[in-house]
This record gives structure tokens, C-alpha cells and sequence, in this order.
């Protein structure tokens, strides 16, 4: 069982035309992901593994992390994947994305992930080789401000999704005497709570994952109010 | 008990233990989702950095010695694959029975994801084929689920099953990309039901598919404007009802309307009907200006020249129009 069961068709696509890129480049696509542990030191968990791994004809790997959908940061799990990447030596890591945008290409090289482009007829373009990709490390103060922030969202966010599927569980005693207009009104505020809460930690996290070496005090702030704030749910009482 | 507390009860006799995901199934009745990217890299980077903190809950496959079936925490799961962890921490709880089973999915699901109408619709009819319950209020509070959307979904449920599957093969697009959309049908549903019900002669030679494909083909070869148009079958009904148009005339236009998917239903009703409905409209106008007039006059108010103005132009315009209809 992989994840590919559920897999967006858009990525799916995406897939296949790698595979026949992969080809293309004259490499071996990987029969089997090889998962590379990350090490304690790293104080990462899990394995680099990637959507696709292709073999050269001297065993170099190549891990392939897919963005079907363009972004101008790389997420932060596949940026410490692609940090840790070079002191495992365990293989290059690239992003492959059918276009990009200024800020993307610097995020993944400040990341110290390669980029290759997909093009329409499914071979890759290098934007950025993952030998100039070199990481670029966040002053220690910042990054542990980084974490900080990220922690503190993730814990508003479980406290509030708590509430709301609290007051969800709930919902059906205390609908029960409503007439079906005025329930399913209620029924569908608390639904709506949800997902405007959902769209807020998506936000949030990608303007973390955005935070770079040069991020001014000024723009972290912004950050942080925002975190503080929380989203704007309608109430729910 | 509500559902929620029997899962609570049940999970509270399983044991904690930490499992390869590998080994983990998907439920085979949550309805398949599909997560865009974007909305899984929180919870990957969350996983990463500080691991998975909330148990899944799963019960041993009873088909497959070894391998478990997941309850709940499908996100977690399948962020845990994508980050290769050879461990998560898993609830193990004991096999639900099938409506159990089914009653949890909606309740753990429910409040989380957008689950497209036609996989409620399937999952609302697997509950109702093994609970037998069939009514909207008790399905609502076994499941959860709005009053209306039981009733949307049960709407949905009673189209032919190639149409649901059309339905089912476009869910995971875009909304702009589907073609054989929930509300689509919806419509479709509504418009035949009326076709059947006040035009019973036109309908009574097609079976409820044969329509229903025969309007779903306006959809595929694009005739329609929007999938409201098919509204216009009801006041195309309605015309005959209410004598606004011979109702020969009208039953002629539905048969063309089922047997020419190129012609959409608006069309139809603007070459047959929308002319009577505005000399209907003239005719409730000029019904309330003679019953105002009659009055004013009656009450003896003294006639202001504006007015007096308006309606010469008016009687001019009268003496035309039955001029020219003579």
C-alpha cells in the first residue's frame, strides 16, 4: 500500500510523464524507493524517499519530489529533506515542477534542491543542478524562531479544530429540536468553521516555509500577528 | 448511545502500539478522496519535525493476517508514507461490524473533508441497505449529515447507476472540468420528475433513463447556457397548465426537447412559451391598472395633468396594439 492509491490524478499524470523523461535522460527509473533515514543529528523523523528515484549507469540516485501546483516557497519537510540530502550522500534530491516562479528557484536554492522543468513534451529542463544547490544555513536565532512560530501555529490550530469537532460531535443532539432550515444552517457554519480554519493553517504554513536567511524582523512580525490573531472563524458558540 | 460514543468505547478496549504504515489499508468505506499538496505540507513538516503525536486507529484486516485496516487519521497515514516512517503510533480497535463501520466514517470524516455529494450518496446507500432505515430525519442523525444533504444525495441515488458512475469518474476534478456534475443531475432529476408528472403523454414512451441520458447529453455536447436551464422545463409545463400555450404545442417542443440533444431547454421555452408569459405578464398589469383606475375614479380624486398625459399615450398605445391584432 502507497499513498499513490489516493493521489491527486493531476500528480498522477505528472508521474507518468516523468517516468518517460526519467527515460529520456537516460536513466533507469528505481523499481523500488530506497528510503535513507534521516539520522538522529538531523532530529529529523522518517526517510528521504521522494515520489520517484531513477538510477544512473554508476548507481548515483536521484530522488524527485513532484509540485504539480506552482508555489513560491519550497515546503519545509522537502527542504530539510534536501539539506539533510547532502550530508547523507546518499543521492541528489530535485523538485519537478512544470513552471516556477523567481522566488521558488531561491527558496530551492537556498534549500539546496535542484529544479527541472517538465516541458510539454515530458523531458526534463534543468533550471537549477542540484551541485550548485548549496545549502544556505539560517542564523541559529532565527530558524529556532522559525520552529517557534510553526509550533505555536500548529497548536492553535489542534485547539481550534478540537472545538469545532467537539461542538461537531455534538451536533446532532443539539439540532435535534430545530426545525431543518435553522439546523442544517447550523450544521453548515460549523462545517464552514472548519474549512475557513483549514485555509488559514495552509496560509500560514506556506508563508513559514517562505521564511529565508534575509527575512527582515519587520516581515517575521507580520508572521507572527498573524499566528497570534488565529483566523477569522463566524463565531461558533 | 451515539455513534461517536460507541467508537469511544470500543477504541478505549484497544491497545497502543507502533506500526509500519506500509502495513495499514485504507478503509474501504471512506469514499476516495483525493488532498491537493498543498493542504498535506503543514502536516508533513509537523510530522517530520516533531513526529505524529495523535494515534491512528485501525482493527486487524480480517482478511489479511498481518495488515490493518485504518479507522482514523488518514491524513497522518498518508503524510507518514510520503515521509518514509517505519513507524506510526496506532489504537488497534476491534473490528467493527459494516454499519458500524460505515456510521464511523461519516462521523470521524464528516466535519473534516468536502466529501463530494455522490460519495455521501454511496455511503448513505450502503447504510441504508443494511440498517433498512430509510427516513431522511433518523439517516440524518445517524450519519450526521444535514437533513438537505440527505435528501440531495438520496435525489442523486435515484439516477440511473451508469449516470452516478459518469458522476463518480469526474468527482476528483475541478469543478470548471467535470461535465457530469452532482448539480447537474440534480436538475436533470428535478426536470424529469415535472416531465413526467405534467406532461405524462410526453414522457410516458421514454423510460426515466432514457430522459435523463437525453438531458445529460445537452450537458456533453454543450447546448445548455447553465445547468439551470432545465428550471425552464417546469414553466414550459407550467404554460400548458395555466393555458397560456395549447398544450399540443407544448407536449410537440418537450418530445423535440428529448429527442434533439442540440437544443437546450431555454430555447425551447423562449420559442414556445416566453412570448405567452409576457402577454401573461401584460394582462396582470393591465388587470391592476383598470381595477386602480376604476377605483380612483370611484373615490372622485381629481386627475392630475400628469397623469391625465400618461394615459392618453396609454390609449394611444391601446388603439394600436388592438389595431394591429385586428
Amino acid at each position: 500500500m502507497n499513498a499513490q492509491v489516493f493521489e491527486d490524478p493531476v500528480k498522477t499524470d505528472m508521474r507518468a510523464a516523468c517516468e518517460i523523461a526519467i527515460d529520456q535522460a537516460g536513466l533507469q527509473l528505481s523499481p523500488s524507493l530506497v528510503k535513507i533515514p534521516m539520522t538522529q543529528e538531523s532530529g529529523l523523523r522518517g526517510s528521504l524517499i521522494g515520489d520517484l528515484q531513477s538510477l544512473d549507469a554508476d548507481d548515483n540516485r536521484i530522488f524527485y519530489f513532484l509540485r504539480a501546483v506552482p508555489i513560491d516557497a519550497l515546503p519545509k519537510w522537502i527542504a530539510n529533506f534536501a539539506r539533510a540530502s547532502h550530508a547523507l550522500d546518499a543521492g541528489e534530491v530535485y523538485i519537478v515542477v512544470r513552471d516556477y516562479t523567481p522566488a521558488f528557484k531561491q527558496s530551492c536554492a537556498d534549500a539546496g534542491a535542484g529544479i527541472l522543468r517538465l516541458t510539454d513534451d515530458n523531458a526534463f529542463e534543468t533550471v537549477l543542478a542540484y551541485s550548485e544547490a548549496t545549502p544556505v544555513d539560517i542564523e541559529q536565532a532565527l530558524a529556532a524562531r522559525q520552529s517557534e512560530l510553526r509550533r505555536g501555529m500548529e497548536l492553535k490550530l489542534e485547539l481550534m479544530r478540537g472545538e469545532i469537532e467537539q461542538r461537531y460531535q455534538r451536533v446532532s443532539h443539539l439540532v435535534a429540536e430545530m426545525n431543518t432550515e435553522i439546523a442544517d444552517e447550523y450544521v453548515n457554519r460549523v462545517e464552514q468553521e472548519y474549512k475557513t480554519l483549514d485555509a488559514w493553517a495552509t496560509e500560514m504554513s506556506a508563508k513559514l516555509d517562505a521564511i529565508r536567511a534575509d527575512t527582515t524582523p519587520a516581515a517575521l512580525a507580520v508572521i507572527e500577528d498573524a499566528v497570534r490573531t488565529g483566523p477569522l472563524l463566524n463565531g461558533g458558540d | 448511545m451515539t455513534g461517536v460514543e460507541e467508537f469511544e468505547s470500543v477504541q478505549a478496549a484497544g491497545g497502543l502500539a507502533e506500526i509500519d504504515p506500509e502495513l495499514i489499508s485504507a478503509n474501504p468505506d471512506n469514499p476516495r478522496r483525493f488532498f491537493n499538496e498543498e493542504r498535506l505540507d503543514l502536516l508533513r513538516t509537523s510530522i517530520q519535525e516533531v513526529g505524529v503525536l495523535v494515534p491512528l486507529i485501525v482493527y486487524e484486516d480480517p482478511s489479511e493476517n498481518g495488515r490493518f485496516v485504518l479507522m482514523d487519521g488518514e491524513r497522518r497515514w498518508r503524510c507518514s508514507l510520503d515521509l518514509g516512517l517505519q513507524q506510526v503510533p496506532a489504537n488497534i480497535i476491534a473490528a467493527p461490524n459494516p454499519l458500524d463501520n460505515l456510521l464511523r466514517m461519516f462521523n470521524i470524516h464528516n466535519v473534516r473533508e468536502d466529501w463530494p455529494l455522490v460519495s455521501v450518496a454511496l455511503s448513505l446507500r450502503e447504510v441504508m441497505s443494511i440498517s433498512s432505515e430509510v427516513g431522511e430525519k433518523r439517516l440524518s442523525e445517524m450519519t450526521g449529515l444535514t437533513r438537505s444533504t440527505v435528501r440531495r444525495a438520496k435525489r442523486l441515488l435515484s439516477i440511473p447507476e451508469p449516470e452516478i458512475e459518469l458522476i463518480r469518474n469526474e468527482a476528483h476534478l475541478d469543478r470548471s472540468k467535470q461535465v457530469h456534475r452532482e448539480d447537474l443531475y440534480l436538475e436533470i432529476e428535478a426536470a424529469e420528475s415535472v416531465l413526467r408528472s405534467e406532461l405524462p403523454n410526453v414522457a410516458a414512451p421514454y423510460s426515466r433513463g432514457q430522459i435523463i441520458r437525453a438531458f445529460a447529453e445537452k450537458a456533453e455536447v454543450g447546448s445548455l447556457n447553465a445547468i439551470t436551464d432545465f428550471r425552464f422545463v417546469a414553466k414550459l409545463a407550467k404554460a400548458a397548465d395555466d393555458d397560456i400555450v395549447d398544450r399540443a404545442v407544448v407536449e410537440a417542443a418537450a418530445i423535440q426537447l428529448i429527442t434533439e440533444s442540440n437544443l437546450s431547454p431555454r430555447t425551447v421555452f423562449d420559442n414556445v412559451a416566453a412570448e405567452g408569459y409576457r402577454q401573461q405578464t401584460l394582462q396582470r398589469k393591465a388587470q391592476v391598472l383598470s381595477v386602480e383606475l376604476a377605483s380612483s375614479l370611484h373615490i372622485g380624486i381629481a386627475m392630475s395633468q400628469a397623469l391625465r398625459l400618461e394615459l392618453e399615450s396609454l390609449r394611444a398605445a391601446i388603439d394600436d396594439a388592438l389595431g394591429a391584432s385586428e
